[in-house]
């Protein structure tokens, strides 16, 4: 009877939900500056201004997917085809600009960089739509629809380049994405153009999720599916609407890592599912939904590429660097669980005491 | 009536004589199987292709499977075992992990079914295998090692044997793969540039991008690096990328070399923007493989390795290498194994 | 009876708080040994506050428990049941595709060696359900039964576990009339045994009929404790309400004006059938029922939440196809769920976001919300809805049952409806609050809204419609004005002994 009080918590649980607060906040800003502070400490190489300018160049891309995925996440929902949208894109926008997909045939006779961009981008959000409509219309789970997704797209990448990468020449457009500018005397602040794509990217998600009705009902959505439907929210545009953007900034991502390697080939997402993930609940989005922000991602990211940096500078053993990464992700799925203040034995001991 | 049926009759006997011939002649050409670890990589796929070139020369039947990612052993055994089903005559497989697919072997072995292992000359601990068909990594990449310290040596206006430089080595996933062509481009820095240092040697996973990645830090750490050198083309085309975006020249102010001579590889030496791969030539290594099934099929004495050739690819010698003028018979040739020796003492 | 009985039980000076409000108060409450002890109450009094903590579901706050001599304090349900206290709920807790058996024996499998010992659990399960002369093979699936031999399994499930004390949370709420004698008659069977049964109930005929004593909460604090023979119907009333029945329920009548909502044939698979009736402005109009008759899935498939299968729905005499929340709330229609926290609220958003969920179409400049305009509504509406939240930001989670129903009220203002389709109005709410949300509708209609109310309630029905329709299995079985209802015709229509003509 007394319904309104059945899930709220104990004062165990509200103690440790105030300490998860804390985390999910400024947790992983600490974490990522304490991170910052030690190997500037232990590596003399880092202390450069070009180490900070290597920091942002790698995190742009992947930063550019796990802000799309941040926008599925909120939903309380899952996009696992990035890593192959980042691939499949690339190599879309490879071919348009070498206008072959024959390893080694004639370069650079396809169309103007911008204009392959441009389809490889729009091929991006309609597959993600198409996405978004199977798990909504068709009220398929969205792990499913988008790990099939990843294989299609893997797939077709293989088929149409035969394995091989498609090389590029760059043409201005491409000069112009990809260069690095040089602030001050001598150049000595060095920024990234992709990195400021990349910043333009979060600020504008920002504004969608924070300032717009669109980003509203995404939280909503996230919260609470059925109250958002009932309030006469139309929850499945949005999804679709959600999975397109997903897929068009993982097709940006993609057409960054292209044009950064002048080559289209279908390895080009590798891993890049699991970190925009990692990143995304590292960052305190809620795997759940409805709880986390844009800039929580962008911190994650961070934090992912300073561990990855991080352990080339320090020389790290190679095979060592997936055990590193899978405590980093396991350590983040347990911080979303902290946060929830969702650990039973940890509150059943709270009470007893 | 009747004479309709008999008409009837006769034709059918003829059909079926028909097809039966055509059996016979079936028999003479051979089925026969390809197994690349997969087709993910332009390797493989050239592999393939210059062994379906030579298996339709001979008329024969090529029937090439492959698992959808490479390291999937338990599909790469699978897709074996089912070719041996479909009743192929003989079959080449290209295995990754070193005793892996011992359980092919020994399958083919238990139906009589020749089989044989290209590009792969590390002998399996059990099972019989007619011929490994394959290059030597060890002396392939040290053969690179003594081209590039003549490149080091140019850069800095000395002799190998003199200069000094550094080298950095972006490493595959480990492997007898990644340790073979390691230890030999060690082993021919030593032999030919003694006072060249290598400052690193990172894993870059096979990949362009964590290539990259691991050089533009690398330069971070040793900002006069002369040479990167990739287990693999394209983890060294990740570090010229790299060095490139930092205000770096190929070619000038370093280098970049790999093994594999792939296709996108061989278009950037042509445009000035790679210093040397190993070229393996994988097109007429696949016709090798055709080759050495036909010697088992003829009863002729394969060796238990056949060697093919590889060759320091510069762009100086691009075109030849392309038209296949570089290219050597294979020869009977030293197993490879991982124990940090030379293949061929 | 029993009045000799030793005590099994003594709860003491019990206080449990939630956000915002005081659930109990200092209670206390004893259960002796082979007694039917009823909880009395209102909703929100306290009662099932009380048994959940007896249950180990929630701490208290302050107090102690004496079971059997000891003090204890159960950290889960399953702790308790271990101990002898077992509860049976409103809801079932059994799982549907397992077996009867398996139901029973569910954490006390009987096993030989790693196997699980089957022809000993089912002879045993035999045993206990022959106790209580159910013919129910123990090998069938629970899901299969109907809800009173469910809950039957759930008795047997308690004998198994020799509870001591067996707590009944409003056992015949889903029961028809002969399951509810089949219930009673074993309760007694129990009682005899010397099992002492916690029996809590809305019903206090029931309750006058099975239990040996009675205790009655109220806002959270305990009233009295009395032999039933004791004690009146009038006096347990005005022990439990406290109040007399105007002051309970504020109804004022309002000009009744044109027909606003018209449902015409309404049919939904067997759930509803063939349901027309129609709202006018100024009007109240009450749906009674049972459980299960179909009152929540009337107004969902009004609403555009479920969909329909025949039958048309007309606003202000024009047809209105809605075919989703969206289309009805384009005509509106809202609809105020029964269950606020799962279907009318976002518990992790503020109170603003929950606020101007439906209406920020109309507080955008551009593509961006407008927040000094969104805030200005939202401080409007918690001071004309007065809603108790010291910081519109704070999440809506933090609030009382009252407030959240405030809420969702609020949200549904702001898109200025004309018929609220409000599904169990103050359930879960605090009497205070109760009053406020009928002053809320008193006020809606006498600015020309309908509404259309679902309650379990018989005396909120009574006392807030102007009107009442009673669904029994689906169908209308008739209309009652406010002048001459009272609970025993409306039980008769709802429980199809009546049914007027005209509705098929």
């Amino acid at each position: 009877m007394e319904r309104t009080a059945a899930t709220s918590p104990s004062t165990g649980a509200r103690s440790m939900r105030s300490i998860g607060r804390f985390l999910s906040n400024t947790g992983p800003l600490l974490v990522l500056l304490f991170m910052l502070a030690v190997l500037w400490t232990l590596s003399e190489a880092f202390r450069s201004p070009t180490s900070l300018m290597l920091l942002g160049l790698e995190a742009a891309a992947i930063g550019i997917v796990a802000a799309g995925q941040t926008y599925v996440i909120l939903t309380g929902g899952i996009d696992l085809s990035v890593e192959a949208m980042v691939s499949f894109a690339g190599v879309i926008a490879a071919i348009l600009i070498a206008g072959t997909n024959v390893a080694g045939g004639q370069i650079a006779n396809g169309i103007p960089s911008y204009l392959a961009i441009l389809i490889a981008l729009s091929a991006g959000a309609l597959i993600g739509a198409f996405q978004g409509v199977l798990i909504t219309g068709l009220n398929m789970n969205p792990l499913i629809v988008t790990l099939g997704m990843r294989s299609i797209l893997l797939g077709v990448s293989l088929v149409i380049t035969n394995g091989a990468g498609i090389n590029i020449q760059k043409d201005e457009f491409l000069s112009f994405m990809t260069q690095v500018i040089r602030i001050g005397e001598d150049g000595a602040i060095r920024v990234p153009m992709v990195l400021i794509i990349a910043v333009i990217i979060y600020f504008i998600s920002w504004v969608v999720l924070r300032h717009t009705r669109f980003g509203r009902y995404t939280y909503a959505i996230g919260g609470n599916e059925t109250s958002a439907r009932l309030s006469g929210i139309s929850v499945n545009l949005v999804k679709i609407r959600i999975y397109a953007i997903s897929g068009l900034l993982a097709a940006v991502g993609g057409v960054l890592v292209m044009s950064r390697l002048v080559s289209g080939a279908y390895q080009n997402g590798t891993n890049m599912t699991l970190m925009s993930v990692a990143a995304v609940v590292i960052g305190g989005t809620a795997l759940t939904g409805g709880k986390g922000g844009i800039w929580g991602t962008l911190v994650g990211v961070f934090i992912i590429r300073v561990v990855e940096q991080g352990m080339v500078y320090l020389s790290v053993p190679s095979n060592a660097k997936e055990i590193v990464l899978g405590v980093i992700i396991v350590l983040a799925v347990a911080l979303d669980v902290l946060r929830r203040g969702d650990i039973p034995w940890l509150r059943m001991r709270r009470r007893a005491a | 009536m009747l004479q309709h049926r008999k008409v009837r009759l006769i034709l059918l006997l003829m059909l079926v004589l028909a097809f039966t011939a055509a059996g016979i002649r079936a028999q003479e050409t051979h089925y026969v199987g390809f197994v690349p670890p997969a087709l993910t990589s332009p390797f493989h796929v050239a592999m393939v292709e210059g062994a379906q070139a030579r298996a339709d020369e001979l008329g024969w039947t090529l029937e090439v499977q492959a698992p959808a990612s490479e390291g999937d052993f338990a599909a790469f055994v699978t897709t074996v075992e089912q070719l041996l089903e479909k009743g192929v005559e003989a079959i080449s497989i290209n295995p990754i992990g070193t005793d892996s697919a011992i359980t092919a072997v020994t399958s083919a072995n238990e139906r009589g079914v020749p089989i044989l292992a290209h590009n792969f000359i590390t002998p399996f601990s059990e099972g019989s295998v007619e011929t490994y068909i394959g290059y030597d990594q060890w002396g392939g990449a040290a053969a690179l090692a003594a081209y590039t310290c003549e490149l080091i040596a140019g850069k800095h206006g000395s002799t190998p044997a003199e200069t000094t430089g550094k080298v950095y080595i972006l490493e595959g996933i480990d492997s007898i793969f990644s340790h073979r062509r390691t230890q030999g481009f060690n082993a021919g820095l030593e032999a030919n540039c003694p006072n060249v240092e290598v400052v690193g040697s990172q894993s870059a996973e096979w990949l362009r991008t964590r290539g990259s990645e691991v050089a533009a830090i690398a330069l971070q750490q040793n900002p006069d690096i002369d040479v990167f050198y990739g287990n693999s083309d394209e983890m060294a085309i990740g570090a010229a990328l790299a060095a490139e975006q930092l205000g770096l020249v190929i070619n000038q102010d370093f280098f970049a070399v790999g093994i594999d001579g792939n296709q996108p590889t061989l278009d950037l030496l042509s445009q000035g923007q790679f210093s040397a791969t190993l070229g393996v030539d994988p097109f007429r290594m696949g016709v090798a493989v055709i080759d050495a099934m036909a010697a088992v099929f003829a009863g002729e004495e394969v060796p238990e390795i056949t060697l093919t050739p590889s060759v320091v690819v510069t762009p100086d010698n691009l075109a030849a290498y392309l038209a296949g003028d570089l290219w050597t018979e294979p020869v009977a040739g030293a197993p490879e194994t991982d124990n940090g020796l030379p293949t061929v003492p | 009876m029993n009045a000799d009985n030793p005590v099994v039980l003594e709860m003491r000076g019990i206080v449990k708080r939630f956000p915002g409000v005081v659930a109990l108060d200092n209670v206390g409450f004893d259960v002796r040994r082979g007694e039917v002890h009823a909880l009395l109450g209102e909703n929100g009094a306290g009662k099932s506050t009380l048994m959940k903590i007896l249950a180990g579901v929630y701490e208290a706050d302050a107090g102690e428990i004496i079971f059997k001599g000891r003090r204890v304090s159960y950290h889960t349900p399953k702790q308790a049941q271990v101990a002898g206290i077992t509860t049976i709920h409103q809801e079932l807790n059994q799982i549907p595709l397992l077996t009867v058996t398996e139901n029973i024996y569910l954490g006390s499998e009987i096993t030989r060696g790693p196997l699980v010992h089957w022809r000993a659990m089912h002879k045993g399960a035999r045993a206990l359900l022959e106790r209580l002369h159910l013919d129910v093979d123990p090998r069938v699936l629970v899901g299969s039964l109907g809800v009173g031999q469910q809950q039957m399994v759930e008795v047997a499930k308690a004998l198994h576990h020799r509870s001591d004390i067996i707590i009944m949370d409003e056992p015949t709420a889903a029961l028809s009339l002969r399951e509810i004698d089949d219930l009673f008659a074993i309760i007694r069977d129990l009682r005899a045994a010397g099992v002492a049964i916690v029996y809590i109930s809305h019903h206090l005929n029931e309750a006058f009929e099975i239990a040996d004593r009675l205790t009655i909460l109220r806002d959270g604090r305990h009233i009295a404790t009395r032999a039933a023979a004791d004690l009146t119907m009038d006096e347990l009333i005005r022990l439990m309400v406290g109040r007399r029945l105007d002051e309970q329920f504020p109804k004022e009548t309002a000009p009744r004006g044109r027909e606003l909502l018209r449902v015409e044939g309404l049919t939904q698979g067997d759930r509803l059938r063939n349901i027309s009736f129609s709202v006018h402005a100024g009007e109240v109009l009450g749906i009674a029922g049972l459980v299960g008759a179909g009152r929540t899935e009337l107004l969902r498939a009004i609403f555009g939440a479920d969909p329909i299968d025949a039958g048309a729905v007309y606003v202000d005499g024009g047809r209105a196809p809605i075919r989703s929340p969206r289309d009805a709330i384009r005509h509106g229609i809202v609809l105020l769920p029964e269950d606020r926290k799962q279907q009318g609220l976002i518990m992790g958003m503020a109170v603003r976001e929950n606020v101007t969920l439906a209406v920020l179409r109309t507080l955008t400049r551009g593509p961006l919300i407008d927040r000094r305009r969104e805030r200005a509504l939202v401080g409007q509406y918690i001071q004309r809805i007065q809603i108790k939240v010291a910081d519109p930001e704070n999440l809506v989670s933090s609030l009382s049952g009252g407030n959240q129903q405030k809420i969702v009220l609020s949200k549904w203002m702001a898109t200025a409806p004309r018929i609220l389709l409000f599904d169990e109005p103050t359930r879960g709410i605090d009497v205070g609050a109760k009053v406020e949300i009928y002053r809320l509708i008193n006020q809606f209609v006498a600015n020309g809204g309908a509404v259309v109310m679902v309650s379990s309630e018989l005396p909120e029905v009574i006392g807030m419609s102007d009107r009442i329709m009673v669904i029994h299995e689906g169908t209308v079985t008739g209309f009652v004005g406010r002048a001459e209802a009272t609970q025993e015709t409306l039980l008769e229509y709802a429980t199809g002994h009546r049914k007027d003509e005209g509705h098929p």
